[in-house]
This record gives C-alpha cells, structure tokens and sequence, in this order.
C-alpha cells in the first residue's frame, strides 16, 4: 500500500516538478559524545555538528575537536581534566578522544562535564549515574541455573539451521520511588517478546537492518515499579551446530540506566527505525548538552554468565 | 452538574424577561426566476430602525409597530425591493427577489454590517476567483478571509486561527462532511456548480454547532429551479461538469443534479502504458450532488438531498512470464479509494407568523480502503495451479442522526433559536484483514481468510442547544447554551457550552463585537506530518482520551469609512487542550498497533490579529486582508515536551483580492498572496554519537534541534483570470481563462536532502500554470 501510495503521488505531480535550493543557516555546534560508566575509565569525544548532504556524511579529521578544555565534576567538585588522545586504527587514526588519567566514575553520584572550545561558548552538560541492580538468580528453561548447562548435541540437528534454543528468565529486584530505568544485553543474539522491553528490537532485528547496530533492549519500570521482576528472553544459539565447539560462555547484563541514556536509547531507536520510510512522524535524537549537541549519560551495570556444554553423546 | 442547571435557569429566566406586542410579517424570500430560498437577506425598516435576517431555509418574521412601515429587502446579488406595508394584522408576505449582476450591486446599509466572525462568500465571487487548474474551489476561496491559512502548496485546507483541518466542521445541507479533499487536498469535495450559498464562522460559535472547535463552514446546496429546466455545462483542463434543475411538478417540485469528474486517468493511461508495458496507472476522482424538493404547502416543504464522491488511485500489472512458458499469468494490482456519501432528508414547517421549524434526518460516511491483489497462475504437469493473496486495509467513520432546529421570532428585538441533535456515530479506525488462496498442493486447496485487525467503536452524541438574540437600543446580544454529550465505551462526556456575543453599534457607521465560546470536540484526526492524506484516521474520544476542549474570545470593530469603503480590525485568543498527535518515529502506516498506542496528548494556544478593508461595488472591487497570527502546540512525547511552533503556524498573512469589471462582458481578477513559510521539521546537519552500548557502536544522526524546526521561504504568488460572458438568445457562453501564479514563483511543496552542504531541495509543483474553462448555461 505504501508503494501504491508512492507511486501515485509521484505521478500525480512528476510532470510539473520544479527544484530548487535553500541554504539554511549553519550555526557551528560542538558535539559531545560520552556515555559514563561506574568503574570505567571516562571516555568523550568532540566532534563539529556538520553539514548534512544526500549522499551521506562521513567526518573528516577537521570535524573533530582537538584543542578543547574539557573538564569534570562529581557532585559539583572538580575531579579531572580530561588529556586529549588520539588512537591510531589501522589505516587511520582516531581524533577528538578526551580521556581521564586518574579519576574512575562511581554510581550514585551526579556528574557534570564543562567544555571550552576556543571560539565557541562554554559547553554544559550533567548526568546521573543510578545504583547497579543486582541480578538475584537465572532460569533457563524454567530451571534454576547453575554454573553450567547441558544441552544434548543431537537437539540442535533436529532444528532449522541448527540453532539451538532454550528461554532465560532473569530475575532482579527494582527500587520502589523513583522512575528506574535499564537495559538488558548479552554476548549472544535472543530474542524478547517481554511486554517491558520498549524498542521491540530484538523481534525486529530480521525486518530492519538500521537497527542491527544498536544492539539495545532498554525498558523502564513502569508496569513493575518497587517489585521483582523476570525479563523473559529466547536465545538462538546457532554456533551450537559447529562440531568443534565443546563449550561456550553466555554473558548476561543488566545495565541500570540515568534518563539521559534512556531517552538517548529510545530517540535512537525510533530513529533509526524509521530512517528510509517516509511515512513516519519525524524523531528528534535526545540531548541534554547545553550548547551543543550530543549526549552524556550515565550507566552501571551487573554482569552474570554461564556455559553451554554440550552433552558427550 | 450544578453549573448546567444554573447556565439554563439563567438562560430562562433571562428569555422570560423579554416580550413585546407588535403586529408581524412573515414569509419566505425567494430567487424570482428559480423559486428557491434564500439565505441570510436583510429585511430593514430604517425608520424605525429595526431589522431581521431570514434564516437558512428563507424564512423571515419582522415585528412592526402598527400603522405604515416601509421595509427594504436587501441581499448581495438581488436588486433591493421596497415594499410599502401598513400593518394592522399578522400578515404573511412571501417576497421574490431579482437578481443582478453582482457588479451593480449597490447594496451596503448598517444591516449589512456582518459579524467579524462570520465571512459569507456569494457563489458568484467564488466561481470568478483564479485557481489552479481552473477547477474553482470554495475552501480556495475561504482560504482568503482574514484569520485563515491553506496548508501546502495548492491544497484546500482551512486552517482557522490556529487550527488544524480537523477542527473545522463542514455541514452540507446540515450534515457533517468528514474528508473534504480530493486529490490529496489539492481540490474540495463541494462542487461550486451545486451550492447556493457558503458561511465561514471563525468565532463566537452560534449556539446551535457543537462537535468542532475552530469553525463551522457551513454550506447548502441549491433546491433547483420551480420554474423551468435550466442547466450548465463546463469543459476544463483537468475535469467536467454539469448542473442540471428543473420543475418536477412546476411550482411545487423540483430537482437539482450536478456531477464532476476528472480524467487524468484518462489522460495519462497511454504515457503509464509506453513506461511499463502491460502496466495501467490511473487516478480520478467524481462527485454527484442531487436534491429534491416538494412543496407540500405554502408553509410546508419537503427536501431529500444527496452527496457522493470518490477518489481512486490503481496501478495494474498483468502479464505472462516470457522466461518461464508454465507461468500462465501474473496479475498484481494495488489501488486507494476513498470517498464520502451523504444524506439529507429535511421537514421544513412554519406555525403562525413567528415559527419555523426543520426537521432533518441524516446520513454520513466516509471510507478509506486500499488493496493489494496478487494473483499467479502455473501449469504444473497437466495441472493448472492457481495461487492468490489480497490484502485488504481501510477506515471510515459513519453516522446516522436526527437533528431539530427552530426558529422563533418572538418580537421585534427578539429572536430565539434552540434545537436539538442525537446521531449514532461507528468509527472503524482500522481494519485489515488477507485473503489467501493455494491450490498447488492439487490435492488440498488453502483457503485461508484472516482478520489481522478490526478495531470499531460505536458512539452516540446528544445535543440541545438553545440561543437568543437580543437588541436593546444599540446593543445586540446574542447569547446560547450548548449542552452535548457524548456516550462511547461505557464512558459517558458531558459538557455545558456556553456561547456569548455582544455587539455594540456606536453609530451607524461602527461596531464593536466581543464573544465568548467554549467548545468541546469528540472526534480527533490522526494525520501525518507531511501530507493531507486519505489515510487520516478519524477517531473518537474514548475512556482513556478525553474530547479536545477549546476556549476562544475575541474582540473586534467594524467602521464604514468612506461611502463603500469598510475597514475592521479584530484580535483574538484560544486555548486547546486534549489535542492528539502521532509520537516521534510513529508509522502511521503501521496498521498492526493500536491507534491509541500510537499517540501522544498535548495542548495549543493561538493569538491573532486580524485587519481588512473593504470595496463592495463600483467597477474596482476588492478586499485587503492582513493577519498576523501565532499558533504553538505542546505534547508530552513529541519535541521533548517542549513547547513548539504549530506546522501551520504562519505569521504573517497578506492577501490581496480586486475585480475589474470592464463592461458586461469582461471581467479581470486577481490576487495575490504573501504570507510566512510553512513550518516542518528537517535536518540538515549530522552529528556521531560514539560508544553506544555493549557493543560501542558508532552511529550518526540527523540533527534536529526543535520539532518544526524550518520555517520555508516566504509563500507568495500572483494569480489573474479572465473571465468573458457571452449572452446569447438561449444560451449565456462563459470562457474563464486564466494563470496561476504569473511570476513563475517557485514555492516549495515539500523538502529533501540536497547534495549541498546545509542546504535542502525544495520541491514545487505549482510553477506558472495556464488554465482555461468553458461553460454553456441554458
């Protein structure tokens, strides 16, 4: 229907088509890039809002910034400026990269980032990095987990594609009062058909290739606020068919998310969900730089895993 | 519940107050050659300065004092009638009016002064005014008025301070119109062939409409002639058309049938036919109007009236697989249509001198459908092997009422008007079903018919409504209760409306107006951003989505200030709450979820003020407008829930109408129009994002900083027609001829990415463009 619509309105009015340029004003923007992780070492990276065109955009190395002041605070308290780096890639090298020496971001605590970029006007931004939630226990299949689960190898000869299958449920505990927000990930593709899990992602991996790069289940807490929950999730394991795999690790994580990271996560996904379809409302990507563009965010995360080992039949 | 009891005690007890002793003249105003009513005439006895409007249907009760009176019957377009009158009894005078060419018309009294809200178009205007294609249009033309703005390049959508398209309720007869675009929004559904009279009310809402908050337009069809068959037949660039009315039983009968059709399907099936062989692409759209009347006595009449249109779009594929001699056949097909039918069966009765009364029965529906159709056939050994699958999706709304209005001319200074309204309304937001059919199995054949969706309401809307209108010395009030409510999924609404106007007449030569209106709105339109497209869906209110409310005041005066010149300025304020909008990234083709999964609630705002000034008659004629206008919208899912600038927020509109009649002939118009660029929502700039989850991706975005973040560039175009009559003995000859927008500005429709840096390609569809149309009237 929508190719029938589309036809039709570009014939209706193909034959008195005119085209014409308008040059938008381009006010220069910095671009910020920062996703802050308890533990981790602090990462952001500055970048030029650009110039789009029909033909894509790929950045040059002028487009990143590298003479920035880029400081940061916990709780308001100056911690660290960030030393400027450049990482060398194979046949390039990567620019714009601002690290932390010495200063390692923990949970619960606010953070704010202050940038000086010479010519522009002082970029803002802040963040919230919310408490870890603890995974409390794993079922697959129903059952408790233990360190290890067995499946018979024969079982994955009896499947399509030999891809083997089996459901996780992964129990935790959300905190009551305030508006939670998390992510769910693993080293191994599932899917989830949990009514929590907002971008329906997973089950649209097959449809929307865009979306293959955001590997994200994000999800609030809305339908189970203060109480324990189960995420529900199938996994497709298809290295399983491969004779010479004895065993492998299944990683499991649950990230806890502050707002930024949510909203950035969701406008992401409705992006890139709708890139190429003309028939969707349009998706303003969310920041919360003053100043500039892009996004900080705050995250924790819990990880958990387990081995598959396949039975010696 | 206890506001309700007080607004209708006041209400009473303030009608109550109000009697006078007076004899009365009453009658029907009629078209002298076609017997048909007319609508909103002026009876005026200047001497004693009282006056009256008839009401929609033609009827008009005056009270006079006893002894002479001498009472001017006065309407745009007829020649003013003087009739002397002594008045001793009740009387009923039944008046004829003779028309005249609109450019003689000399016809301005202090009767005439019109509310500021209200802009009544003569059908004779409109069908003078220049548009595209030469199809004249009656929303083109209200699109003109002061406080109103068009939509894209081209389309037909009003959009009344502030508003959107949906917010507009169009009566046709009395019955609610829903789609009112053909052709995505680039024509109306009303054929100005069929219309007698068109009244665009932007502010203080009379009492008696409910159900739309930005305006009424309403429009009523022609009756036909009592007298003799007459018709008109016209030839244009893109369609045809013709009227034809005429006496069933002369003097107490008639009928009036009108039907349009384009033929660009026509047109373009050889070019779709030389671009891919075996494949046909067509779109057309008609419309058939049709009315009946029968006079069953002088004060009793009978009127069945009719509407249908469609639109359809198709392409088809049907071919033979040369590659591959066992296919036998592939027919695919995919096609919209969408379209409305209408209607109305109306009892019009007067009692005494005083009161008339209408009683209508009507019918409404407008539907959506598209279909995608595949169809293969193969010969498998010595088998014919058959498979198809169709898929079926649509929507539609479709309502069935009753609808009581009377009119009571209580005295001199006194005019009270109630009635009442009850309609069942079904909403089919969307419905999907797939068909399947396989026999390849030649033993077992697959028949499988599957209803993916079908989500249907069903809602019943009730309303009574009462209104007086009041002169006390040189005040005239006008002052009514709405009381509607509305039933729909156990969920009960209920609201008291009140509706106020004071106008002030200071002298002969100024008023002041202010009104109050509160109105609620039980339907919402789903739309898309981008275009007016037949897919809209309209939808009720329901337990979890409250009806939209609005609030509008307004203020304005009105002065004459030379012989024919009026000037008036008026300012007004309107809040909208409960609006629903699609949330960011919504597919609003996506017919798998929910309507209400979809949508996100908000609320709006918009302040205006409004400037024209006014030549009536002479051989220039013309009409300035200017207003400057904001609108903004707020929604909890869109733009980060912050406020923004409405898509059809256009601040500054200019418009500039004239007429040059050169003789009896030949007739120059022109107009031109300027006014701010349409809001929309682009990027134009990208920006990386890096380390975005487990797997730190890298991705890059468009970067959007507001939700209709673009104003396009300013909008103007200058549009002239030429129109030459030719009387004849039988005949009248009509070449309308003319080009839209002469200076070949280009003003785009739409946007794209550009190859250019910072920069987006505009597209525009309506660069200069000839028209011309020819019509025979007999």
């Amino acid at each position: 229907m929508k190719k029938t619509i589309l036809i039709l309105i570009i014939i209706s009015v193909l034959s008195c088509r005119k085209d014409f340029y308008y040059d938008f004003d381009h006010i220069p923007q910095v671009n910020v890039s920062c996703f802050l992780k308890a533990g981790d070492t602090v990462r952001v990276r500055l970048s030029y809002l650009v110039g789009d065109t029909l033909f894509g955009t790929i950045l040059a190395d002028k487009d990143y910034i590298s003479k920035a002041d880029v400081y940061l605070y916990e709780d308001n308290i100056f911690q660290e400026k960030l030393t400027y780096k450049e990482i060398p890639q194979i046949n390039f090298v990567e620019k714009g990269w601002y690290y932390s020496q010495y200063f390692i971001p923990t949970e619960k605590h606010h953070y704010n980032l202050k940038i000086h970029v010479p010519d522009y006007d002082t970029v803002y931004a802040e963040t919230y990095i919310p408490e870890a939630i603890p995974i409390d226990s794993i079922q697959i299949n129903g059952e408790a987990l233990k360190d290890s689960i067995i499946f018979d190898r024969n079982l994955a000869s009896s499947v399509p594609d030999g891809i083997l299958d089996f459901s996780v449920n992964i129990f935790f505990k959300d905190k009551s009062g305030t508006t939670n927000y998390y992510d769910f990930w693993s080293n191994k593709f599932f899917i989830s058909y949990d009514p929590a899990i907002e971008p329906r992602y997973n089950r649209e991996y097959y449809e929307n290739i865009s979306l293959a790069a955001l590997k994200i289940a994000f999800f609030s807490d809305e339908i189970f606020d203060g109480h324990t929950y189960a995420i529900n999730t199938k996994f497709k394991i298809d290295d399983y068919k491969f004779d010479y795999i004895s065993e492998f690790p299944i990683k499991l994580g649950l990230n806890s998310l502050s707002y930024d990271a949510y909203a950035f996560y969701k406008s992401s996904y409705l992006y890139l969900k709708s890139l190429d379809n003309p028939f969707t409302e349009p998706v303003i990507i969310y920041s919360n730089v003053k100043n500039g563009t892009g996004v900080f965010a705050g995250i924790s995360s819990v990880e958990d895993s387990f081995l598959i080992v396949p039975s010696q039949n | 519940m206890k506001k309700a009891i007080l607004y209708f005690t006041l209400f009473f007890i303030y009608i109550s107050s109000i009697t006078a002793q007076n004899h009365t003249v009453s009658g029907i105003i009629r078209d002298s050659l076609s017997r048909e009513s007319l609508i909103s005439v002026a009876i005026v006895e200047r001497s004693k300065n009282i006056f009256t409007f008839c009401n929609e249907y033609g009827f008009y009760s005056i009270s006079l004092p006893k002894g002479k009176n001498t009472l001017d019957i006065i309407l745009l377009g007829y020649r003013k009638k003087t009739i002397n009158i002594n008045s001793q009894n009740d009387t009923v005078l039944n008046i004829d009016l003779y028309q005249i060419d609109i450019s003689l018309q000399q016809i301005i009294v202090k009767a005439d002064i019109p509310q500021m809200n209200y802009y009544n178009l003569p059908m004779a205007k409109i069908s003078k005014m220049p548009v595209i294609g030469g199809e004249t249009d009656v929303l083109k033309a209200l699109q003109l008025a002061p406080g109103v703005t068009s939509g894209n390049e081209g389309s037909a959508s009003l959009n009344v301070r502030g508003g959107s398209p949906d917010q507009n309720l169009f009566l046709l007869d009395g019955v609610p119109v829903y789609n009112v675009n053909h052709v995505f929004g680039f024509f109306s559904v009303f054929n100005t062939d069929a219309l007698k009279r068109v009244k665009l009310i932007k502010g203080g809402m009379p009492a008696e409409y409910h159900g739309h908050v930005s305006s009424v337009v309403d429009l009523y069809m022609k009756e036909g002639d009592l007298g003799k068959i007459r018709g008109k037949f016209t030839i244009g660039l893109i369609s045809s058309k013709f009227i034809l009315e005429g006496p069933v039983i002369k003097d107490k009968s008639s009928f009036i049938v009108t039907a349009r059709r384009t033929y660009i399907d026509a047109l373009f099936r050889p070019i779709s036919k030389a671009i891919a062989d075996n494949t046909i692409t067509g779109y057309y759209f008609y419309d058939v109007n049709a009315k009946w009347n029968y006079k069953l006595s002088e004060r009793s009449h009978l009127y069945l009236s009719f509407y249908s249109g469609k639109d359809k779009g198709f392409v088809k594929n049907d071919k033979k697989d040369n590659h591959d001699p066992d296919i036998l056949k592939i027919n695919t097909k995919q096609e919209i249509a969408w379209g409305n039918n209408t209607g109305t069966l109306r009892w019009m009765k007067i009692f005494g001198h005083k009161l008339s009364m209408n009683n209508t029965l009507f019918y409404t529906k407008y539907k959506y459908n598209s279909a995608n159709e595949y169809f293969v056939q193969e010969k498998i050994e010595d088998d014919i092997v058959t498979k198809q699958y169709d898929l079926y999706n649509g929507s539609g709304i479709e309502d069935l009422g009753y609808k009581l209005n009377v009119d009571y001319f209580m005295s001199k200074n006194n005019k009270i008007k109630f009635g009442a309204t009850v309609s069942q309304k079904k909403f089919f937001p969307n419905f999907t079903s797939e068909q399947f059919f396989d026999n390849s199995s030649l033993k077992d054949t697959i028949v499988k018919d599957k209803q993916i969706s079908s989500a249907t309401a069903t809602a019943y809307e009730y309303s009574l409504y009462a209104q007086d209108n009041l002169s006390i010395g040189k005040f005239n009030t006008i002052f009514g209760v709405n009381a509607n409510a509305f039933y729909v999924n156990g969920k009960l609404y209920y609201f008291i409306e009140p509706r106020m106007n004071l106008i002030c007449n200071i002298s002969k030569n100024i008023n002041i107006q202010t009104s109050y209106s509160q109105v609620h709105q039980y339907l919402h339109l789903l739309t898309n951003s981008s275009l007016g497209m037949p897919t809209d869906l309209w939808v009720p209110s329901t337990e979890n989505l409250n009806p939209i409310s609005a609030e509008i005041y307004d203020a304005g005066c009105k002065l004459k200030l030379l012989k024919n010149i009026y000037v008036g300025l008026s300012i007004y304020y309107k809040t909208l709450d409960n609006l629903i909008k699609y949330k960011q990234g919504t597919d609003f083709m996506d017919v798998k979820t929910d309507w209400q999964d979809k949508v996100t609630i908000g609320n709006g705002r918009a302040y205006g003020i409004e400037f024209f000034a006014q030549k009536n008659n002479g051989k220039i004629k013309g009409q300035i407008s200017y207003t400057y206008s904001r609108s903004f919208r707020t929604y909890e899912y869109i733009n980060n829930g912050k406020e923004f600038s409405y898509i059809y927020d256009r601040p500054h509109n200019l418009n500039i109408q004239t007429e040059y009649q050169l003789n009896k002939k030949i007739m120059f118009v022109a107009n031109w129009i300027l006014m701010s660029g349409q809001n929309k929502t682009y990027g134009y700039e990208r920006f990386v994002i890096e380390d975005i989850g487990e797997l730190n991706t890298s991705l890059s975005y468009s970067y959007i900083s507001d939700y209709n973040n673009i104003r396009l560039p300013i909008y103007h175009r200058l549009d002239l027609a030429f129109n030459y009559t030719n009387k004849r003995e039988k005949t009248t000859r009509i070449w309308y001829l003319g080009i839209y927008n002469i200076y070949n500005r280009l003003n785009p429709f739409y946007m794209e990415r550009s190859s250019q840096r910072n920069a987006l390609t505009g597209i525009s569809y309506a660069p200069i463009t000839p028209f011309v149309s020819y019509s025979v009237i007999f």
